[in-house]
């Protein structure tokens, strides 16, 4: 009872420190976008040509976005979630936190995202007859709500995405300084969301654990959101179809069939198709998700090379810059394309229809889209990315920077014409093709953990280590799914 | 690397508190234009390499403006330093240098005293365009694969004693090399012959 005491009064603190910290809070009714925002030319009706949204104040940035209804696939729509929680009502204190998300389906092919949080009312109050003694001054001196505010500004912290579409996705990320919190709802257009009581049983100054007596009132609000454990909220296999709405939506990637290069063939992605990259994508980390620079998958039929020669044997390409869709590529603009081929048993035993190939080339070019990941809106061009280097210095033969070694045939190395890897035979890429160069030996390397682990353990502990802990944050799989602690 | 922490709540009431004590711990708490050179140490008279057919701003800015054919092993080390590594093979001597990305060498070839081909890596803060390229130089008189990275291919203007290593869709160089400048066939017969002519990236 003590405990809950202390907690509840530092929960007041913060209270107190919101209010003398934010000296110029408001009680405010509920905004338009923001302020700083100019819509222009939005209709809803199918006859929209432009939509240009300035944003000044956007976390995202000081830029416009400016989509034809062409480019976007979709229809521009705005889309408004409350999401309320009912929490610490304990007899002494009660709380409501009521958010308002608006967001606009406004990105490319209603694959990217616009969104801002936009409100936000906290109301804290205080029953003071009910209160213990421990908190009788404080609730002498309170009457009625202990505040109720507008949070738009601090919410500018979370840098949020949303996925685009009717059962579009909240992501609110936080900055990387914030580590160790990842927020993920799913909700439902015009949903109001309400939070049971949960009871705050343990705290410290950043970290909080709650439990619920009972669960939240409807749980299909919150199919595909993953909580802070990584345990994904799923609706029954009867439940969900997987299309490339469902993908698009849950995991903020759009799922093309053929497009728009007559080079290619045309191909489509069956079900059985979508099932399986749905059954790949599940499996992954959202923060591993994140933190990979793909926009969009396409399924072609064959591979074809910049000379226009088809080439029948390739599985799959990542495109950090697909050009094919955007000309004038930021560098954010990243597609996958799996052909025809990637059904081809290969790399698996007992893979007889080639599903497990199918997904490991999926992943495969997947982790090429982390490699290349900079940040939310540019990648790496020139230099290898931080996790590379490391992944080359952890593949080294030679890891003591004082051995004279250190610096020569050591690992992988550029020799000016190809790589050479130079290690025992105890340390070596699972796959031949692995031995292509770093990145591949990378992409191949994750490509074993998910699907073949104990075949990466025995080409390499060294590379089954590193990925385990820098890339999939000690997550362990065994054939595709993840392992339960 | 970024892991959630499994203490952590799934609430917006944590956030809350922690938005509105953040004030407080907050409160604690070119890109280089085509011939540009970055490199020290450059050791030749640049009006030598015009005399040598090769374009001035391009030789400029190869490895430690080492000039291919000119420059000797002694000013290359002098330039550069010791190298990381040290092979030999035949007559040709080869002087591997660590470049600003771990695992990547810049190399020297030297032949009787003499450097006679160098290969840079060029860093983030050492862009140069393909689209650059092909303003100054033209279509490349040859053009094969690459092992560098998916994607990338190689540029080769022999008469200008350059090759480069880029991706064409990023429009991005990642490898500028310098050799003396030559007709095509001498090029493929020597420095070019393993130049890959398919693509090897092929999963």
């Amino acid at each position: 009872m003590f405990k809950r005491q202390v907690n509840l009064l530092k929960i007041i603190i913060a209270a107190v420190f919101f209010i003398l910290l934010i000296p110029n809070l408001e009680v405010v009714a509920h905004h338009a976008i923001t302020s700083s925002d100019e819509v222009i030319g939005l209709e809803t009706a199918s006859g929209i040509q432009n939509l240009v949204i300035e944003n000044q104040d956007h976390p995202l940035g000081n830029h416009g976005i400016e989509r034809t209804q062409e480019d976007l696939g979709v229809e521009p729509k705005k889309f408004t979630v409350t999401f309320e929680e009912q929490a610490f009502d304990n007899g002494c204190l009660s709380s409501i936190t009521s958010l308002v998300f608006e967001l606009w389906n406004v990105g490319e092919l209603g694959g990217e995202e616009y969104g801002t949080v936009i409100y936000q009312e906290v109301l804290f109050t205080p029953y003071c007859s009910a209160c213990r003694e421990d908190f009788a001054t404080m609730c002498d001196s309170i009457s009625g709500p202990l505040f109720t505010t507008d949070m738009t500004e601090h919410f500018n912290f979370y840098d949020l995405r949303f996925t685009g579409g009717p059962n579009g996705v909240i992501y609110p990320y936080h900055g990387e300084d914030w580590d160790g919190i990842s927020y993920r709802y799913k909700f439902t257009d015009g949903k109001k969301v309400t939070v049971r009581t949960c009871e705050n049983i343990e705290s410290d100054d950043m970290a909080f654990t709650y439990q619920c007596d009972e669960p939240v009132f409807d749980t299909s609000v919150f199919y595909g959101w993953v909580d802070p454990d990584y345990s994904v909220v799923e609706a029954s296999e009867s439940e969900v179809e997987i299309t490339r709405e469902y993908i698009n939506t849950t995991y903020g990637i759009s799922v093309w069939d053929s497009f728009g290069d007559d080079q290619y063939d045309r191909a489509v992605w069956s079900d059985q198709e979508l099932t399986w990259l749905n059954d790949v994508l599940k499996e992954l980390p959202p923060e591993l998700i994140d933190r990979m620079a793909v926009n969009r998958i396409v399924r072609n039929s064959v591979d074809i090379d910049e000379d226009g020669n088809r080439k029948p044997s390739t599985f799959g390409v990542y495109e950090p810059c697909d050009i094919s869709v955007d000309p004038d590529c930021d560098g954010s603009s990243s597609t996958i394309r799996i052909f025809d081929h990637a059904k081809t048993p290969m790399d698996f035993l007992n893979d007889p229809d080639g599903e497990m190939q199918f997904k490991a080339t999926i992943l495969h070019e997947m982790v090429h889209g982390m490699q290349a990941y900079k940040d939310r809106h540019s990648i790496y061009v020139n230099d290898y990315s931080p996790l590379q280097e490391n992944w080359i210095d952890a593949t080294k033969k030679i890891t003591d920077m004082e051995d004279p070694g250190f610096d020569g045939w050591n690992g992988w190395n550029w020799d000016g014409r190809r790589w050479r890897y130079t290690n025992d035979s105890s340390n070596q890429p699972p796959t031949r093709y692995g031995l292509t160069d770093p990145d591949e030996d990378m992409a191949e390397s994750v490509m074993m953990y998910v699907y073949d682990p104990e075949r990466l353990k025995n080409s390499s502990y060294e590379r089954y280590y590193f990925i385990r802990d820098e890339v999939f944050g000690g997550v362990e799989y065994e054939d595709g799914v993840q392992k339960k602690p | 690397m970024k892991t959630a922490s499994r203490k952590n709540p799934k609430k917006p009431m944590a956030l809350l508190i922690i938005f509105s004590t953040l004030p407080l711990l907050l409160a604690c708490l070119g890109s280089q234009s085509l011939g540009s050179n970055n490199q020290n140490g450059r050791t030749t008279d640049p009006e030598s390499i015009e005399g040598q057919g090769a374009t001035h701003s391009f030789a400029q800015s190869c490895l430690g403006g080492i000039v291919p054919g000119v420059t000797t092993r002694e000013e290359v080390i002098a330039a550069l330093g010791q190298p990381s590594v040290i092979e030999n093979e035949g007559d040709v001597e080869t002087l591997y240098y660590s470049s600003s990305t771990k695992g990547i060498f810049n190399f020297v070839l030297v032949e009787n005293e003499v450097a006679h081909y160098t290969s840079k890596l060029l860093g983030e803060e050492d862009v140069l365009r393909l689209s650059g390229i092909f303003e100054q130089l033209g279509e490349p008189e040859y053009l094969a694969y690459s092992h560098f990275v998916a994607g990338s291919r190689t540029y080769v203007y022999p008469q200008h004693g350059v090759l480069f290593i880029a991706d064409p869709n990023m429009d991005t160089v990642f490898i500028q090399e310098c050799f003396p400048p030559q007709d095509l066939a001498r090029f493929l017969a020597t420095y070019g012959q393993n130049l890959p002519e398919e693509n090897p990236y092929t999963k």
